[in-house]
């Protein structure tokens, strides 16, 4: 009797084993952080949902899983997920955060998967230095890419016989033309709340301006002949040109200032480009709305596109790091990449997508303007480790000098102080 | 009958279920809450005593990091900053939601209604509401600027101005926290038997008299635990902070808690951000020390 027990008892463990073997290499399933669902809401979610089923016909053995949360948690969360060895498969990352998790060592490197691939299909993606370390080897590649430029109304502007701004000088001229009562020039604010927009504008029109930024250590090098003086534009044009850029709109967040221009309430907008059909759309203004290049200090000279982009990489620990690439091969194949560009505008990471007919078409002029941009003229900055914590204290900076308790060039050295201060974090 | 030994043994075991039950159902939830509370409070000390790199705790320090964030870390300015806001967030919410309630007390018609519509911002996230009353607030196209300008006033935004940032805040805190003041007054109200009210109003006391020497000595006691945690939730509050100001403008509503949340999840310098979090800490000990001294020493 015992004896029969026993033998009932193997038999069955030994069919559980069986299948839970063969169940575990049928379906191999990889997770995924993302701050986009795969859904039917938007075109984001629908193009989510196209690259997962893409993936999953051409890869019957891997399964995804999504763990959605909001964007500004993935990164942080990732840290501690590291510390604790909760890692994901596979996570998007946005290019900003990359050097602070390059830094603490929570991402794989992934050469030895770029290695394989033939050299023209490498050379076709587009590479960003935040997912670089130091000694060139990368940790991140991204899906898409997002380029800062200055959206206008050309409505307005066409109204008051203005073209598009080609220096600072012609911008704060042209702002204080078409501003009125209810409408102001521009829409761009500071706050800490949210200052990467205007952070981001100062910093790349810094760069083009000449202006060295950070020293090779890392260390501040705000002040400069450079930076005060375009820190008096910016004082000039809130203090004394009528509602070009009111006070009570530079000390607002990117939101806000997103939204004031939404509402037909602002002329021109600081922005990126993932947010220009979104802006279009909701403000109801359609082809009135136009994207160009920051102006800089000289006629004709534009400042460098800041580039940026949300990654994808594999934390260090990851489970299924070969499944997890196989994911980000096809997120960033040209095919995806082409097919993304046209259900959500995103634009492409890979050259060879653009020979597709369809960016010759007038509905991706903006990809077309923002490539350009990205290709004649791009930023060149090492961003430092935190780059939250240098967009911070400009933002600190910029309240200082806009609320009238100093003036630029004594500002620029406090923040240079507190930057250094912090140890650059 | 059983036997006299078996009456004893189910004795002795009855009486060890007794004296053991307490502790089966004690220890299981104070073990939850010392890993979920208690553990990352020790750690944040912990870590607050040494140097950091990112989650990485590096070598003891000592209270260096203490001295540099209440010396040249801003630290102070901080603390200022939150003691500002718990206080002009209590000086509002205590006197509305207990007034709430004495109104709700009252057999007035619709009151089931009144009361649900009263609680609804203590429902409402603090995302929720950070978002609404900027919204409220904006200069350009808020419905408070939009109405004002109707009338022919012109206004800047509360929340860009470094004089009204502050109020506007406390404002909006108090919106969002009267409601657990007025549920705690509302309850205790409750339990007042109506014959004392009554003997009150026999002797000819005033509606004020009443209130002052009869009705608030009985209800006293959960005033206070409503005004302990209406503090350690306003100094605690960081999303409602973090989305009307960030901070801004110039620092002039950089409560601690907020720091501590921009040091650790924005700047990874984690060492500040513990240390910051254990100095919450201590003001919410000291505060809420404070008042049960002062209610103890009353009842003394």
């Amino acid at each position: 009797m015992k004896f029969r027990a026993l033998a009932r008892a193997a038999a069955v463990g030994a069919i559980s084993a069986l299948f839970a073997f063969s169940g575990n290499a049928q379906a191999q399933k990889i997770e995924l952080w993302t701050f986009i669902a795969a859904g039917q809401e938007n075109v984001r979610e629908r193009t989510m949902a196209h690259i997962i089923e893409t993936f999953k016909a051409k890869n019957p053995g891997i399964d995804v899983a999504l763990n959605v949360m909001p964007w500004q948690q993935i990164s942080p969360t990732l840290l501690r997920a590291s510390k604790a060895g909760q890692v994901p498969d596979v996570t998007m990352l946005y290019s900003p955060s990359m050097p602070a998790h390059i830094a603490a060592g929570t991402l794989s490197p992934l050469k030895a998967y770029l290695d394989a691939w033939p050299t023209d299909v490498r050379a076709d993606l587009v590479r960003l230095p935040e997912t670089l370390d130091k000694q060139g080897n990368v940790f991140g590649v991204p899906w898409e890419m997002r380029v800062s430029g200055l959206v206008y109304r050309d409505d307005l502007l066409k109204a008051a016989g203005k073209r598009p701004p080609r220096s600072l000088q012609e911008w704060a001229d042209t702002a204080a033309a078409v501003a009125k009562d209810d409408v102001v020039g521009i829409a761009l604010g500071f706050s800490p709340e949210a200052p990467s927009i205007a952070a981001g504008w100062f910093l790349t029109t810094l760069v083009g301006s000449g202006a060295k930024v950070l020293n090779d250590d890392g260390t501040a090098a705000f002040v400069s002949p450079q930076a005060e003086r375009l820190v008096q534009w910016v004082h000039d044009v809130v203090t004394r040109r009528k509602n070009a850029l009111p006070q009570n709109v530079a000390l607002q967040g990117l939101e806000q200032a997103q939204q004031l221009f939404i509402a037909q309430k602002a002329a021109f907008l600081p922005t990126s480009t993932q947010r220009f059909e979104f802006i279009r759309e909701r403000s109801k203004l359609g082809e009135a709305v136009k994207m160009t290049d920051y102006p800089g200090f000289e006629e004709g000279r534009s400042s460098p596109a800041l580039v940026q982009s949300w990654s994808l990489v594999i934390p260090k620990g990851a489970k299924q790091p070969a499944a997890a690439w196989k994911f980000i091969e096809h997120w960033t194949s040209t095919e995806i990449q082409v097919a993304s560009a046209k259900s959500a505008g995103y634009v492409p990471v890979r050259r060879s997508a653009l020979k597709d007919p369809w960016f010759q078409e007038p509905r991706a002029e903006m990809i077309r303007w923002a490539v350009d941009y990205a290709a004649k003229n791009p930023l060149r900055f090492n961003f430092p480790e935190n780059t939250e914590a240098l967009y911070d204290t400009w933002a600190k900076m910029f309240g200082q000098v806009l609320t009238g308790r100093m003036e630029p060039k004594a500002a620029l050295a406090w923040a240079e102080a507190e930057y250094n201060r912090r140890g650059g974090r | 009958m059983p036997p006299d030994h078996i009456v004893r043994s189910r004795y002795r075991s009855a009486s060890i279920v007794r004296h053991v039950q307490p502790y089966l159902f004690f220890y299981p939830s104070f073990l939850l809450v010392a890993v979920v509370s208690f553990l990352p409070m020790f750690y944040a000390v912990r870590q607050s005593l040494h140097a950091a790199s990112y989650l990485e705790i590096g070598p003891f320090v000592g209270l260096a990091n203490y001295v540099e964030l209440l010396t040249h870390g801003g630290g102070l300015w901080n603390i200022q900053t939150s003691i500002i806001f718990v206080l002009g967030s209590l000086a509002l919410t205590m006197p509305l939601g207990i007034g709430l309630a004495l109104l709700l007390n009252q057999p007035i018609r619709f009151r089931t209604v009144f009361r649900t519509i009263l609680i609804v911002p203590w429902i409402v996230s603090q995302l929720v509401t950070g978002l609404l009353w900027m919204w409220l607030y904006d200069g350009r196209v808020g419905p408070l600027a939009h109405a004002l300008r109707q009338l022919g006033l012109n206004v800047s935004g509360p929340l860009t101005d470094v004089n009204w940032a502050m109020p506007s805040l406390i404002l909006a805190n108090t919106w969002h926290s009267y409601p657990l003041v007025m549920v705690f007054t509302l309850a205790a109200l409750q339990t007042i038997p109506s014959e004392i009210g009554e003997a009150a109003r026999i002797d000819a006391a005033s509606a004020w008299h009443r209130f002052w020497h009869v009705t608030l000595p009985l209800i006293k006691s959960t005033v206070l635990v409503a005004l302990v945690l209406t503090t350690l939730h306003t100094f605690n509050t960081v999303t409602t902070v973090l989305i009307m100001t960030g901070g801004g403008p110039v620092g002039a509503t950089e409560v601690l808690a907020l720091r501590v949340f921009k040091e650790g999840f924005q700047f990874y310098r984690m060492e500040v951000a513990s240390t910051a979090a254990v100095v919450i800490f201590v003001l919410n000990i000291v505060f809420s020390l404070a008042y049960i001294r002062v209610l103890r020493a009353e009842r003394a």
